[in-house]
């Protein structure tokens, strides 16, 4: 399963992305691919970091089959995994 | 061609044949020049942070001219939405670099020719707009920095252009050809001229019929026949040349640059002229440029606050300060201060609307409301850096000093490094290099090279504080709020 990762543009980020999504990767290890999403490529699902609750980023022109699934604080980063780790499951029943 | 990268940019600027000055002679080899190189530095940033998947979002946009993806400084701002993400990339450089990156001034530019050359054409049936989107399309395809320049040097300030006793202080056509124009004069205070791929030039104050041949604005390549550029010293710009520029600078790595940009009769073919005597639109472009640059100094000043509060912040630290409710409350002074100034920028983006060329104009009260409060408020968080950080910001000796290995004649048998290193630590459990560094780093910003961009550009940058009251003066509505006066006081006249 590919996750598509996006980042918004980071004016003022309240937390490290960068190192968000590394922990984040960690925590799926060879259970889930990576990439940077890119517009209009479909990604099976799609990670939104944002750097703040303002989230501004357009993410229409990033196609995500299993719907997206975003981050903004650091401290929602389990969440955002048990989030992530659903959507997963849910993905491998219906196959 | 495909966004540059930052060395492919700083490449890019070796094959220009762009005539520099500094200190009386010619530089040849500028971009290695360490006293310029920050600056160029700070410009490929622009161009490295487009290509980061964690900033490319706001670095870059699609192009309405093309449908391509471009660097958002060349954009047209095609909503709203692009307006605030015009001002959140500034914020996001300035904090990055802690200087004037300076590729703004071309943006800004870039948005006001676009629709006065529009607006223009409709009056006059001329093919400036046409010329305009064809040049931008190069700037876009090419990935180019540009210089917008506006400021010409003004001479006396009580006289219009014609009126000058040198014609040239103010830039002027001075023969108009069957394929051009050539054009006399020069531009002040240029911003990353010397950076610059190319020069957009535009007239400097609204003018009458009687300064008709000031009513010019063109673009032309930065090394073109008869153009020069005089380097603009900076406070304590010398230092970039010393040994241990690394800790003395306080912002080694990046940093702004102006310069005085000199035209000794350069062609400029038709293709390039966007106006050409059409007095009457001289004002409207000085309006709209100046309207958007107010804009982005609520992005950019911000940043660059960003990273001296964090110093000051830091300084408290490191000077065992930090539990003092009154630095705290300083503190929170300069973040509101600060953010204070984002609103600004944000708020005059969000209120923007379509030209009649499609691309999207701040809300120019607000802006000229961004700005005035850029006139005062760094002002104010330097001086609350400056109170947090303590005097040694200006009496700390030099990285030699303590990097000296001279014995001193005296009983302790002590170096010189040896007293500066007892004498200049803060906090113990810091070492004093941090707390020198940081020290060096908040003067640099309050009164050493960077202070250029971060104080006086704040003053006069964009236009003087006056510029905007006029502004205020003219956009203010009075009469729509006397009006409310009288009917809630219930005045029948
Ligand atoms: C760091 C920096 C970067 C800059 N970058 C750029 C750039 O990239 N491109 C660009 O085009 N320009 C740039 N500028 C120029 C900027 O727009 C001008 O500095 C500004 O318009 C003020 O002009 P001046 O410096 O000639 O000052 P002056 O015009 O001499 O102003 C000095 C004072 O005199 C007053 N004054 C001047 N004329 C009059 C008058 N006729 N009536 C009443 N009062 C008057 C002003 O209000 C002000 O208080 C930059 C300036 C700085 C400091
Ligand atoms: S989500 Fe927040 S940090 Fe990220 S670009 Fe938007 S406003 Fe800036």
């Amino acid at each position: 399963m590919l996750c598509g990762v996006k980042f918004c543009g980071g004016c003022n980020p309240r937390y490290e992305r960068g190192k968000a999504l590394a922990a984040i990767k960690e925590r799926f290890g060879e259970n889930l691919r990576f990439a940077y999403a890119e517009e209009g490529v479909r990604c099976d699902l799609l990670l939104y970091i944002a750097g703040c609750v303002n989230r501004c980023t357009a993410l229409d022109a990033y196609p995500a089959g299993e719907g997206v699934v975003s981050l903004w604080d650091e401290e929602s980063i389990g969440e955002v995994c048990a989030r992530m780790d659903a959507i997963l499951r849910q993905a491998s029943r219906d196959f | 061609m495909a966004l540059m990268t930052g060395s492919e940019y700083i490449e890019s600027l070796r094959k220009l044949n762009t005539k520099v000055y500094l200190f009386g002679e010619k530089i040849d080899n500028w971009v290695d020049h360490p006293m310029i190189r920050p600056s160029i530095n700070c410009v490929a940033i622009t161009y490295d942070l487009a290509h980061d998947p964690e900033y490319s979002d706001l670095m870059t946009a699609t192009s309405n001219l093309t449908g391509k993806k471009v660097n958002r400084f060349a954009h047209l701002h095609q909503s709203a939405e692009d307006l605030r993400n015009k001002v959140k990339m500034q914020r996001l450089l300035g904090q990055k670099t802690a200087s004037c990156f300076q590729r703004c001034v071309g943006m800004d530019a870039f948005n006001a020719v676009y629709s006065t050359t529009y607006e223009t054409d409709e009056k006059y049936g001329t093919h400036y707009h046409e010329n305009f989107k064809k040049y931008l399309t190069y700037v876009q395809e090419n990935d180019l920095t540009v210089d917008g320049a506006m400021t010409d040097p003004k001479g006396d300030r009580g006289l219009a252009p014609s009126k000058q006793t040198d014609p040239d202080l103010f830039l002027r056509i001075v023969e108009k050809r069957a394929d051009g124009i050539v054009v006399r004069g020069a531009k002040a205070h240029q911003t990353g001229s010397i950076n610059s791929h190319e020069h957009l030039i535009m007239p400097t104050i609204a003018m009458t019929e009687a300064d008709k041949s000031y009513a010019v604005s063109f673009a032309c390549p930065s090394d073109a026949e008869g153009l020069f550029m005089i380097y603009g010293r900076q406070s304590c710009d010398t230092r970039k040349m010393e040994e241990l520029a690394d800790i003395d600078v306080g912002n080694k790595q990046f940093g702004g640059q102006e310069a005085l940009v000199v035209f000794d009769n350069v062609f400029i073919p038709n293709d390039r002229i966007f106006l050409c005597e059409e007095w009457d639109f001289a004002g409207m472009l000085v309006e709209r440029f100046a309207g958007y640059h107010r804009q982005s100094y609520g992005g950019c000043k911000v940043g660059v606050g960003d990273a001296l509060i964090g110093a000051a912040a830091l300084i408290a630290d490191y000077n065992g300060a930090q539990k003092a409710s009154h630095v705290k409350d300083k503190l929170i002074e300069m973040t509101h201060l600060n953010e204070t100034l984002y609103c600004c920028g944000i708020a005059c983006s969000a209120e923007g609307y379509p030209t009649k060329a499609g691309n999207y104009q701040i809300d120019l009260l607000l802006a000229n409301v961004c700005k005035q409060n850029v006139t005062r408020f760094p002002y104010e968080i330097v001086r609350l850096a400056e109170d947090i950080a303590g005097g040694l910001v200006v009496t700390m000796p030099s990285a030699q000093d303590f990097r000296s290995s001279e014995k001193v004649p005296t009983e302790s048998g002590l170096t010189v490094g040896e007293w500066c290193n007892k004498f200049f630590q803060g906090v113990a459990s810091v070492p004093t290099e941090n707390r020198q560094r940081l020290m060096r780093f908040i003067e640099n910003l309050c009164l050493g090279a960077s202070a250029v961009g971060y104080r006086t550009e704040s003053m006069h940058g964009a236009g003087s504080p006056q510029a905007q009251r006029i502004m205020i003066a003219r956009q203010g509505n009075i009469e729509g709020k006397k009006a409310l006066a009288k009917k809630l006081a219930g005045i029948k006249d």
